[in-house]
């Protein structure tokens, strides 16, 4: 299970954003070149489609390949009073023939696109010893089947500001409490809401983005 | 306010104006740390001249920053007023020129007084204020400063206005942070929301990120991830999709095409890849232009396949035919025998032999103890290697046991060597699959490494794991287990420099570097501890490899005064001893084993550690695990005056030449 909450931000803000995030969170970043291709059966297998994710991490010199599988979010009145979104998920690694296999299975090619950007992983202990991972992507569609190099990015000046956190069934609240008390760090650039949910920019980002990038200032005199 | 008449002598206690005490009233003495109190407003003073400064020259300042300085200095002001509160009744303005006309008012003009200081800004300000119209009549006077008040509070409410507005702005009117208002327009803002619609929709669902598949185009080039995903062999996978007749997925679309797989057709790819988009049956295996089934295979990335060996390697959970089945049994039953005649041979040498031996010596040839094959010594390490942990715990409670029968004859003793066998091969098993496959050791280790109960332990576990890896681990036993003979490992060991025996000693507890005999070390000491040194006293009279195996497993009924008695003339064996003497010597109130390892020990000791550890257990054998390892150890129980005769009496004898 994850908890997982989305934002957005303007290209403009990424940089303070990367500048708060490296203050935040020690300073380990990793790069993020995601190629991502969702595969769904047809309605020839089974009553309800199966859908897959299939990513292909270009960030290292050796392509991993991972598979994934989101879960429908969990329901319930208690769930909507949450402010992070909590869903099941299930994720591999895999050989890089991963594609024929699936596609000997039966799933086909549903939609793909390219995530670039960056990440960075948090470790929380209050009030519950989690790993949070903020990753701050562009998202790029492939006007040509798997031409990775010829992405064009969906939403040129924004830029998805996306926390999850792994959970399990019976501490998900308190990791819930854990990504919206990092989430309240990020609020002067971004706004966090569940994925569904749209939230908007802030509309005082450009302040808070100087105030990070600025070098002036003075220094305490007590 | 102008001055009252009279002076009034104020001794005022408030910085920078000079006060001295004037009371001598003990408890607020203490209270009156003048010193301190004029060195704060003294700093903070010039902390807020040194803000002022800053204020004046530094181009950019932040809110948040000015702020907090601000906040510093409020702080540090209150603080100090605090202080002088309670020093201030201390003090007392005392008028001196007090008469009738200004007695009533005194307390007011006392109250309002200001400061010298203030006093000549405010004549300063009030002449500055009066100097046009000093001559003209009061009410003249009183109207012009009444319009010059109106000017002024205009301009102090367009001020506030202004602040009023940055301040919400900058949003420094709430604590709680930014106030979101929006200062967007509302086209960016309808913008802004309809971009983030479209790359949430597109991150979450892939709306928009669908190609319809009349507008699909082909790359001219895969990039390298996706055509070695898409272009890998189809020779066997294509084989079992060609098995079942799929029409959504035909086989030829699994077909390599005969290209280079850089250059592998576009289109051909693509069809493939976009079987569920196009819906396409691509037919038989023709169909696609150009396919052919060439042969080359393209390795997988992470996949199993790829790695190089493996693929001999049939699945733990196969026994591949019935004869290999037999072979396993028969060679199981060649194992035990060979290790029942190698502890009868030992038990024979520790009876006709309980001679010291020398360092340096080579083994004695009496004994006879079988060594062990050498291919076996080689999976025995590195069975032992994985094995240490669950042996050590065994053996542990195999100690127990052990304890109580040493008293016993050692028939007895080899009884209790087999079940020790027995039960590490059933729990040696599963976890030795890796190490069969290493069959290459040197030939010194072979010879230091074949000793041991605990190789007795691993040919019977060989012998069990024959049928579970079928041809590879044929090779290990025929030519290690029925060939050779007690005499032939025994001169082997024999030809071994005195160095090996130090080995065969380290191995126990010391390696030469070698992980398998670390692993044989520590089997070695379980063993031992398991034995109580009586093995390894036992083997001292004998050559390490042909006695260790062989008195680890049957000294266990040995007397400990018997395995210290042998341990004396070798320091190796004392040093093993050490393992398990330590303890067993110290039981015995006999310093041998710690002094006989005072040299050799410590590499011993060390590498025995987990010997040595559960060597400490032999005077707590009874006693769980935990207790054995971290207890100091009692060692009285263990001492038994006829242990202690029967060791003097081994002492005495000469070791052999």
């Amino acid at each position: 299970m994850e908890c997982v909450v989305q934002g957005i931000l303007e290209a403009k803000h990424v940089d303070a954003l990367e500048v708060l995030l490296q203050g935040l969170c020690g300073g380990l970043r990793e790069t993020i070149k995601v190629h991502e291709i969702c595969l769904k059966t047809g309605p020839n297998l089974g009553a309800v489609a199966s859908e897959v994710h299939l990513c292909c991490s270009l960030s290292q010199p050796e392509p991993v390949w991972s598979v994934r599988h989101v879960g429908g979010a969990m329901r319930g009145a208690g769930a909507e009073q949450l402010p992070a979104l909590v869903r099941p998920v299930l994720e591999a690694g895999i050989s890089n023939n991963s594609l024929r296999f699936m596609h000997a299975l039966g799933y086909k090619l549903d939609y793909e696109m390219l995530r670039t950007g960056f990440s960075f992983q948090m470790h929380k202990t209050v009030p519950i010893a989690v790993t949070i991972t903020i990753a701050v992507t562009a998202i790029h569609r492939l006007p040509k089947t798997h031409s990775v190099d010829e992405a064009q990015p969906v939403t040129p000046n924004l830029h998805m500001v996306q926390l999850t956190a792994p959970a399990s069934p019976d501490n998900y609240s308190d990791v819930v409490g854990a990504i919206s008390g990092l989430a309240e760090y990020l609020a002067p650039l971004v706004h966090l809401s569940k994925p569904g949910v749209p939230a908007g920019v802030v509309p005082t980002a450009s302040t808070a983005a100087a105030a990070l990038i600025s070098r002036g200032g003075i220094t305490k005199v007590l | 306010m102008a001055a009252p008449g009279g002076q009034v002598q104020a001794a005022v206690a408030v910085p920078p104006g000079q006060a001295a005490p004037r009371t001598d009233m003990a408890p607020v003495l203490q209270q009156l740390n003048l010193a301190s109190l004029r060195t704060r407003t003294q700093d903070l003073h010039n902390a807020i001249s040194r803000i002022l400064h800053s204020f004046h020259t530094l181009p950019a300042l932040k809110w948040s920053e000015v702020l907090g300085q601000f906040a510093m200095v409020n702080v540090e002001l209150l603080n100090l007023v605090e202080d002088i509160k309670p020093i201030l009744k201390m003090f007392v303005v005392y008028p001196k020129n007090v008469n009738a006309e200004n007695a009533t008012i005194l307390p007011i003009m006392l109250s309002s007084k200001l400061l010298p200081e203030m006093e000549a800004e405010e004549t300063i300000l009030k002449d500055k204020m009066l100097a046009g119209i000093a001559n003209l009549p009061v009410h003249m006077q009183s109207e012009k400063i009444q319009r010059q008040i109106e000017l002024v509070r205009s301009v102090c409410d367009g001020a506030e206005k202004v602040l009023g507005e940055a301040r919400k702005v900058y949003g420094l009117s709430s604590r709680q942070g930014p106030v979101a208002l929006a200062t967007l327009d509302k086209q960016q803002a309808a913008r802004i929301g309809e971009q983030e619609k479209l790359l949430r929709a597109a991150s979450n669902s892939g709306d928009g990120l669908r190609i319809s598949p009349d507008q699909q185009q082909a790359p001219l080039m895969l990039p390298p991830h996706v055509s070695s995903a898409l272009g890998t062999s189809a020779t066997d996978p294509g084989a079992s999709f060609q098995r079942g007749s799929s029409s959504a997925l035909p086989p030829s679309g699994l077909l390599r095409p005969a290209a280079p797989q850089q250059q592998t057709n576009p289109a051909q790819i693509l069809q493939r890849s976009n079987i569920g988009v196009s819906m396409q049956p691509l037919g038989g295996a023709g169909s696609l232009p150009g396919v052919a089934a060439a042969a080359t295979t393209i390795p997988y990335v992470n996949s199993p396949r790829s790695v190089a060996g493996n693929f001999n390697v049939p699945s733990p959970q196969q026994i591949n035919t019935p004869s290999q089945v037999q072979q396993a049994a028969l060679l199981r039953q060649q194992k035990i025998q060979q290790l029942q005649k190698q502890q009868q041979q030992v038990l024979q040498a520790q009876q006709q032999n309980q001679q010291l031996r020398r360092p340096g010596t080579p083994p004695i040839p009496q004994a006879q103890a079988t060594l062990q094959p050498q291919g076996h010594q080689v999976n025995i390490l590195q069975l032992q290697q994985q094995q240490a942990k669950l042996q050590q715990q065994n053996q542990l409670q195999q100690l127990q046991q052990q304890q109580q029968l040493h008293q016993q004859q050692q028939q007895q003793q080899y009884q209790q060597a087999q079940q020790l066998q027995q039960q590490n091969l059933q729990q040696q098993q599963q976890s030795l699959h890796n190490q069969l496959q290493n069959t290459q050791l040197h030939a010194a280790q072979q010879n230091v490494l074949a000793q041991g109960s605990q190789g007795r332990n691993q040919l019977n576990q060989l012998g069990n794991m024959n049928p579970l890896y079928g041809n590879n681990q044929s090779s290990l036993l025929p030519p290690t287990m029925s060939g050779q003979s007690q005499t032939l490992l025994q001169q082997r060991y024999l030809q071994g420099n005195a160095s090996h025996l130090y080995n065969m000693g380290n191995t126990t507890g010391n390696n030469m570097g070698n992980t398998m005999s670390n692993s044989m070390g520590n089997n070695m000491g379980n063993t031992m501890s398991n034995t109580m040194g009586n093995a390894m006293g036992n083997t001292m009279g004998n050559t390490l490899g042909n006695t260790m195996g062989n008195t680890l497993g049957n000294t266990m009924g040995n007397t400990i005064g018997n395995a210290l008695g042998n341990n004396m003339g070798n320091p190796l064996v004392s040093n093993m001893g050490n393992s398990l003497g330590n303890n067993v010597t110290n039981a015995m109130g006999n310093s041998l084993g710690n002094n006989m390892g005072g040299t050799l020990g410590n590499p011993l000791v060390g590498n025995m550690g987990m010997a040595g550890s559960a060597a400490q257990g032999t005077s707590t054998l009874a006693l769980p695990l935990q207790q054995q390892l971290a207890g100091p150890g009692n060692y009285s129980g263990l001492i038994n005056a006829n242990q202690l005769n029967a060791f003097a009496q081994q002492r005495q004898q000469p070791p052999p030449q």
